[in-house]
């Protein structure tokens, strides 16, 4: 390896940075090609000083741009070190990283160079070679360049394992402000068209074994989280919506970071919205799992989240009439909204219960956080959170029980 | 009776073997331990032909599901776990393949949490182990709590068929040895890694700026990067983590 292939990965990689998506879920491939396979699970290789896992090698293929939107690092406008990967080099990376286990495959983005057609080709390229040539079956997460031809997007998705388009903001009038030079129609298309693709080639699938796969781990997207004044209502509400038009795999939120001084843009000492952020995966976590609506999670009276508590257990307490519930006779369904239950507590209950009676000591071995979920539940009809059932009495007990453990000790002098 | 046996999975199926056919089990142990010989023992010696029939059985009447939950247990490096896997055995055997599902029942849960546990661990490696290239053999070495060298093989027999490859448990003084298409495991007990080529230290340098310069500095959270890498792993990553 060369020192200039070095340089030019600490660039790149200080370029990609702020993509969120690092997964290598969804796909299980095994003995196919060369070198590699693909776990359904995904695998997480290391995680970084930020505690974000790597688990695919995430690079830029360049990091010179010729759009100038707000939020980037690469905008045009930003005095920053360029470099550019060719694609033998960046395939020859990716399987050296790779056989020695440092990673689950490569997740690719670029920056537009000249056109967009230009950068979608350069991708779709590297993507070839590493398959083709060096008969690469990792994991391979592409990024989709908008205004590329239908054409590359196909050939990506033929050669990639998940494919992905930013939306980056929930409304048409902040992409205007912050992205002038990207436009909804170009960034839904692709979309439309992978959604498509996929759909195809899954009906395909039922009838021919051999069918090519088309972006077998679906498409994800991502979007960006305060950098405009949008509402945690309006961001629920296009997540659910792109799960629902586009059949993603998943929406990623990310918590802006002031790295750029714009004034359309909150300045560079606010810290980032990591709570808020968090708060959005919880929501999304419960469309996705636990048969959640988003109008259920969020609605126009309460449009952000409650900081302190988490949306489940605050569903819970706007609905405090459903409960408590009794574990021996709730449904599947009622068990997954109990706050403290998860999937699969919820399913280990339910299969018990055909052998024996689920007890109070019984839930916390299956699995049950009994912090939460005690005040929502009845065991055999004992209820077993000793405060009466209203949200004020059980949030006061929450909170003191957050607080223990934060004793300090005192200074004698 | 008590039943020594000689630390192998074959050799612990033959004391599931012996506990049905000759005499009731009151423990089984590693023959050669530190134990004092107090009650009546039996050393119990391995037979290929009684252990093969017995995991037969087993997965004919529980199912491979519930196998591989019994073999993943056995592999974990729990005080005791003989009895507590013979005793989920006896278990399941009575109350058939459904038994298992009796998650509250304190030797069901025994089994179920160390399986948990040593397929969890398994998972984790599969992600932690970092091979180095030396001389063309990829070496990785690891310190597993449990007997993981079994479980983790296949998954990289398959991903580097075509490699050959050593993976170095130094716990166990053993390793796993793959090439051209075969595995198996057999004691060793070399380090490997001094014998790495400037090539291979510049591509391990080249890792380690990939991976300090991936990190946002905004976000810095270490406390969680420690959850998912502790401690007693870092030794054997090739990334080394600075502490501020």
């Amino acid at each position: 390896m060369r020192e200039e292939t070095m340089r030019k990965l600490e660039v790149l990689a200080d370029s990609a940075k702020y993509d969120v998506s690092c997964a290598s879920s969804g796909v299980e491939r095994h003995g196919t090609g060369r070198i590699g396979s693909a776990s359904l699970g995904g695998i997480c290789h290391a995680w970084s000083s930020d505690g974000r896992c790597i688990s695919l090698l995430k690079v830029l293929h360049t990091n010179r741009c010729i759009f100038d939107c707000a939020y980037c690092v690469n905008r045009r406008s930003n005095d920053i070190p360029r470099a550019s990967f060719t694609s033998e080099e960046l395939a020859e990376l990716t399987v050296e990283f790779y056989r020695r286990n440092y990673i689950e495959g490569l997740f690719l983005s670029s920056a537009v160079e000249n056109d967009p057609q230009e950068t979608m080709e350069k991708i779709v390229r590297t993507l070839c070679l590493l398959r083709k040539t060096y008969g690469f079956a990792g994991y391979i997460h592409a990024k989709l360049i908008p205004g590329a031809d239908p054409i590359l997007v196909r050939q990506a998705g033929l050669l990639a394992d998940r494919v992905s388009i930013n939306i980056e903001l929930p409304s048409q009038a902040g992409l205007a402000a912050l992205a002038p030079q990207k436009k909804p129609a170009l960034l839904l298309a692709p979309m439309r068209q992978v959604h498509r693709e996929i759909s195809g080639y899954l009906e395909d699938k039922s009838h021919f074994r051999h069918a090519p796969a088309f972006a077998p781990g679906g498409q994800s997207t991502q979007m960006i989280v305060g950098a405009m004044a949008d509402t945690d209502y309006q961001l629920l509400q296009a997540s659910a919506k792109l799960y629902r038009a586009f059949g993603m795999r998943r929406v990623y939120y990310s918590a802006y970071i002031p790295i750029n001084q714009d004034s359309r843009l909150p300045a560079l000492n606010v810290p980032p919205p990591k709570q808020r952020e968090h708060r959005l995966y919880q929501a999304d976590w419960l469309m996705r799992f636990y048969e959640f609506e988003a109008d259920e999670i969020l609605d126009r009276s309460q449009p952000f989240f409650d900081l302190e508590f988490d949306p489940k257990i605050d569903w819970a307490f706007r609905h405090i009439e459903l409960f408590p519930l009794e574990v021996n006779r709730a449904s599947l369904h009622e068990l997954l909204r109990v706050p403290g239950i998860g999937p699969t507590s919820a399913k280990r209950i339910v299969r018990q219960r055909r052998l024996a009676p689920v007890s109070y000591e019984g839930l916390s071995r299956m699995g049950v956080v009994m912090k939460r979920a005690r005040y929502f539940l009845t065991c055999g009809g004992r209820f077993c959170g000793d405060v009466s059932m209203y949200p004020e009495n059980i949030k006061n007990k929450l909170r003191r029980q957050d607080q223990r453990g934060q004793y300090q000790q005192l200074s004698l002098f | 009776m008590f039943y020594l046996y000689d630390g192998t999975f074959d050799g612990f199926l033959c004391c599931v073997y012996a506990h049905y056919y000759q005499e009731r089990a009151d423990g089984i142990r590693i023959k050669g331990g530190e134990q004092m010989q107090l009650f009546y023992e039996k050393v119990i010696s391995t037979d290929y032909t009684i252990s093969h029939r017995v995991f037969d059985g087993l997965k004919g009447r529980l199912g491979q599901e519930i196998c591989e939950k019994i073999f993943r247990a056995f592999l974990s490096d729990l005080p005791g776990k003989e009895m507590m896997t013979l005793n989920y055995i006896i278990l399941c055997l009575k109350g058939g393949r459904g038994m298992d599902v009796y998650r509250t029942h304190p030797d069901i849960l025994a089994v179920q949490k160390a399986s948990e546990c040593v397929a969890r661990e398994a998972h984790r490696f599969l992600g932690w182990l970092r091979f180095s290239d030396i001389q063309g053999v990829l070496y990785a070495a690891y310190e597993p709590e449990a007997d993981l060298t079994g479980l983790i093989m296949p998954h990289f027999a398959d991903r580097l068929r075509h490699e050959r490859f050593i993976l170095h448990d130094r716990r166990r003084k053993k390793a796993g040895v793959y090439a051209k298409g075969y595995w198996e495991e057999r004691p060793f007990d070399r380090d490997l890694r001094m014998y790495r080529s400037a090539g291979e230290i510049m591509t391990e340098e080249a890792w380690q700026a990939y991976f300090d310069h991936i990190a946002i500095p905004e976000r810095e959270n270490r406390k969680l990067q420690q959850h998912f890498m502790p401690f007693k792993i870092r030794k054997n990553l090739t990334e080394k983590i600075t502490c501020p």
